[in-house]
C-alpha cells in the first residue's frame, strides 16, 4: 500500500500533525482518565474538586469495595449477568453469521442477490421501529424478565453476515472449486477450509458483537425488572438514575468505580484484539 | 416460555426447505427435465446455511417491522380500556400536526447538524495527520482515537454527569481555576445541547478516522506527485485529489452518521431527561415516552415509522448528492 501523504508532507508538517494528534487524543481520553483517577480517590458525597489527586500515589480501593458491597453484593450479580448475556449469544452468532456469509460469498444460488440486498436494506431500519413490537413479543412469549429475552434476540444478526460475506468474497474461489471437485461437501469446505481462513474476521466479529452486547443498556433495561436480572449497564443506570436533568449529589467515587468495572472488559478486549479491529472496520467501507 | 422455540425451529425448517423447493421447481420446469443436478445439491446447502439467519430475521426483524406498520394504524394502547380499533391515518395526522413532534425533530436535526459535518471534517483532518506519522504511531493513534467508541453510553453518561455537575464538577473547577463563574451545564437551556455536541466531537470520530485513514492511504502516490510537479498548493491538492477520491468513504461515513445521529437517545435518557425546557428532547426520546410511559403503542409506532421514513429519505438524498463514479 502506497502511503500517499508522505510525499506531500514536510518534516515541520509531520511535527505539527503530531502535536495536533496528541492534543486531540488527550482531550478525547481525558474523560476516561478522569474516570480512572476518581475511582481511585476517596471523594465522598460532598465532594471538592481539590480532593482529586491527578496522579494518585496511594490508590484507594475503598470505592471498589464499596461498589461491590452495594446492597449485599448486587454488583457481582450484575457482572455475572453481563458476562452471560454478552458471551453466550456472541459465540453462537459468530457461527451463524459465518455460515450465512459463506453461503452468500461462495455458493452461486438463485436469490443470492435478493438476500444480500435485503440484508443491506434492513440495516437502515431504526432500532425503535422494531423495538416496540419486540417489547410486546417478549410478554407474549413469556420471556419478560428472563435470560431468554436477553439472549435469544442476539443469537443471530445482520451486521456479521455482511462482514463475513465481504471478507470471504476476497478468498480465492478456486480453493472451493478444487475442494468440490475432490468431493468435499459444502459443509466440509466451510468448516475445514473457509472458516480457518476467516480467523481475523472471527476476531473482529467477536469483538464487535461482544462489545455491542456488553454495552447494550436499553433492551435489558426494558425487558427486565427484577434485581437478579440486572446487567452491569442496567445496574449503573440504577446508580445514576434516568429521565432526570438535575444533578444528583452522588458519591461519584463509587459511581466511577462501577463505570470502570463496566468498561474494563471491553477496553481490555479492544486493546488485545486491536490489530484485527482496524481491518474489520475498513472492510466494506473502503473501496480498493 | 419454551413454545416460541417451536416458532424458531419451524421458521428455520421453512427457510431451509421452501426457497430451495421453489428454485428447483422453477429450474426443472424451465429446462423440461426431471432429474436433480449437482447445482441443485449446492443450492440446498446455500439455503441450509442461511436458514438460521433468515429465520432469526423473520422473527425479530421482518415480523416486528410488519407489526409496527400495522400497529401504527390502530389505537392500540395499554391504558385505554376499550378494544383496539383501526383508526386509519389518525396517528400520522396527529403526529404531524403536533407542534411538539416538530420540536423534537428540530432538536434532533440540530444535534445531527452540530455533530456530523464537523465530525466528518475532523476525522478527515485527523486521518491526514495520522498518515504523516511513522507506522507504530499510526497504529497507536488509530487505537487511541477509537477507544472512546467502545465505552458504553451508560458509562459515558456517568462520566459526563460527573464532569458537568452543576455544583462541583470538573468543568466548573476548571472555570473556577481561570476565574470564571460556575455554570449550571445540563441545567442551562443554552448550554445543555452545545455540551452534548462538543462531547460528541471528542469521542465519536474513531470509526471515521480509521476509515478515512485507510481510504486516503489507498490513493496512489502518483496523483500527489503530479500535483506537486504542477506546483499545486496544499488546499488545491486536497480539493482536486483527496476529496473526490475519498467520496465513497464520505458517503459511507455520512450515511452511517445520519442513521446513528437521528437515533440519538442515550444522552436524553441518562443525562438530561430531555430537559432543560425540552432543549434536548430528541425524537427517539419522544417515542420512548409515548410508548413506555403513556403506553400509546399505536402513536409511538407511527412516530417510529415516520422516523424510519426520514432516515431512509435523507440517506437516499445524501447518496444521490454525493455519489459520483470514482475510478482509480
Amino acid at each position: 500500500m502506497a502511503r500517499s501523504i508522505e510525499i506531500t508532507s514536510s518534516r515541520a508538517g509531520r511535527w505539527a500533525g503530531l502535536a495536533i494528534l496528541l492534543f486531540y487524543t488527550g482531550m478525547s481520553l481525558l474523560s476516561l482518565y478522569l474516570m480512572v483517577v476518581s475511582s481511585l480517590t476517596h471523594l465522598g458525597a460532598s465532594f471538592e474538586f481539590n480532593d482529586l489527586d491527578w496522579f494518585p500515589k496511594d490508590w484507594a480501593w475503598a470505592n471498589f469495595t464499596a461498589f461491590f458491597g452495594l446492597t449485599r453484593g448486587a454488583a457481582w450479580t450484575w457482572l455475572r449477568n453481563s458476562l452471560i448475556v454478552a458471551l453466550a449469544p456472541t459465540m453462537v452468532n459468530l457461527i451463524f453469521s459465518a455460515m450465512a456469509g459463506y453461503a452468500l460469498a461462495k455458493i452461486d444460488f438463485p436469490g443470492r442477490i435478493l438476500v444480500f440486498w435485503a440484508i443491506i436494506g434492513v440495516m437502515v431500519i431504526p432500532a425503535f421501529v422494531t423495538l416496540i413490537p419486540m417489547y410486546q413479543m417478549m410478554f407474549r412469549f413469556g420471556w419478560f424478565d428472563t435470560f431468554f429475552a436477553l439472549i435469544i434476540p442476539r443469537i443471530a444478526g445482520i451486521g456479521g453476515i455482511f462482514l463475513f460475506k465481504q471478507y470471504m468474497t476476497t478468498l480465492p474461489h478456486d480453493l472451493c472449486e478444487a475442494a468440490r471437485i475432490d468431493g468435499a461437501s459444502e459443509w466440509g469446505i466451510f468448516w475445514k477450509i473457509i472458516l480457518p481462513m476467516a480467523r481475523p474476521i472471527l476476531a473482529v466479529m467477536f469483538l464487535l458483537d461482544f462489545t455491542a452486547a456488553w454495552n447494550d443498556y436499553f433492551w435489558p433495561y426494558l425487558v427486565t425488572n427484577s434485581k437478579d436480572m440486572m446487567t452491569m449497564q442496567v445496574g449503573l443506570i440504577s446508580l445514576i438514575g434516568v429521565d432526570q436533568g438535575f444533578a444528583l449529589q452522588l458519591d461519584y467515587g463509587i459511581v466511577m468505580a462501577g463505570a470502570l468495572m463496566a468498561s474494563l472488559p471491553v477496553i481490555v478486549l479492544f486493546i488485545a484484539l486491536q490489530r484485527f479491529f482496524v481491518r474489520g472496520l475498513t472492510m466494506g467501507a473502503v473501496k480498493g | 416460555m419454551t413454545y416460541p422455540f417451536w416458532y424458531l425451529a419451524g421458521l428455520v425448517l421453512f427457510w431451509a426447505v421452501a426457497p430451495w423447493c421453489a428454485c428447483v421447481a422453477m429450474d426443472l420446469w424451465r429446462r423440461k427435465r426431471r432429474q436433480l443436478l449437482a447445482r441443485h445439491y449446492q443450492w440446498s446447502w446455500a439455503y441450509i446455511l442461511l436458514s438460521v439467519s433468515l429465520a432469526w430475521s423473520t422473527l425479530f426483524l421482518f415480523w416486528p417491522l410488519v407489526q409496527a406498520f400495522v400497529q401504527s394504524f390502530t389505537d392500540f394502547s395499554l391504558t385505554s380500556a376499550s378494544a383496539t380499533q383501526w383508526v386509519g391515518a389518525r396517528n400520522y395526522r396527529d403526529t404531524l400536526t403536533d407542534p411538539f413532534w416538530w420540536h423534537t425533530l428540530w432538536v434532533t436535526l440540530l444535534f445531527v447538524l452540530g455533530t456530523l459535518p464537523i465530525g466528518i471534517m475532523t476525522s478527515m483532518f485527523l486521518a491526514v495527520q495520522i498518515l504523516k506519522q511513522p507506522k507504530p504511531l499510526q497504529t497507536f493513534f488509530k487505537a487511541a482515537l477509537y477507544l472512546p467508541g467502545v465505552i458504553s453510553p451508560v458509562v459515558s453518561a456517568a462520566i459526563m454527569k460527573w464532569i458537568f455537575h452543576s455544583r462541583d464538577g470538573f468543568a466548573n473547577a476548571l472555570l473556577h481555576g481561570v476565574g470564571l463563574p460556575a455554570q449550571n451545564w445540563f441545567g442551562d437551556p443554552n448550554l445543555a445541547m452545545p455540551v452534548l455536541i462538543v462531547m460528541s466531537w471528542l469521542s465519536a470520530n474513531g470509526v471515521g478516522v480509521i476509515v478515512y485513514a485507510a481510504a486516503i492511504g489507498n490513493i496512489p502516490k502518483t496523483y500527489y506527485e503530479v500535483a506537486r510537479v504542477d506546483g499545486a498548493p496544499a488546499w488545491r491538492t486536497f480539493f482536486s485529489v483527496t476529496w473526490p477520491l475519498v467520496k465513497p468513504t464520505t458517503i459511507f461515513v455520512a450515511i452511517t452518521g445520519l442513521i446513528g445521529g437521528f437515533q440519538v437517545f442515550a444522552p436524553a435518557l441518562l443525562i438530561t431527561g430531555g430537559g432543560p425546557l425540552n432543549t434536548t428532547y430528541f425524537l427517539n426520546y419522544h417515542i420512548y415516552h409515548t410508548f413506555y410511559y403513556a403506553n400509546e403503542f399505536g402513536a409511538a409506532s407511527a412516530m417510529a415509522v415516520l422516523l424510519m421514513a426520514i432516515v431512509i429519505a435523507i440517506s437516499i438524498v445524501n447518496y444521490r448528492w454525493l455519489a459520483t463514479d470514482v475510478e482509480y
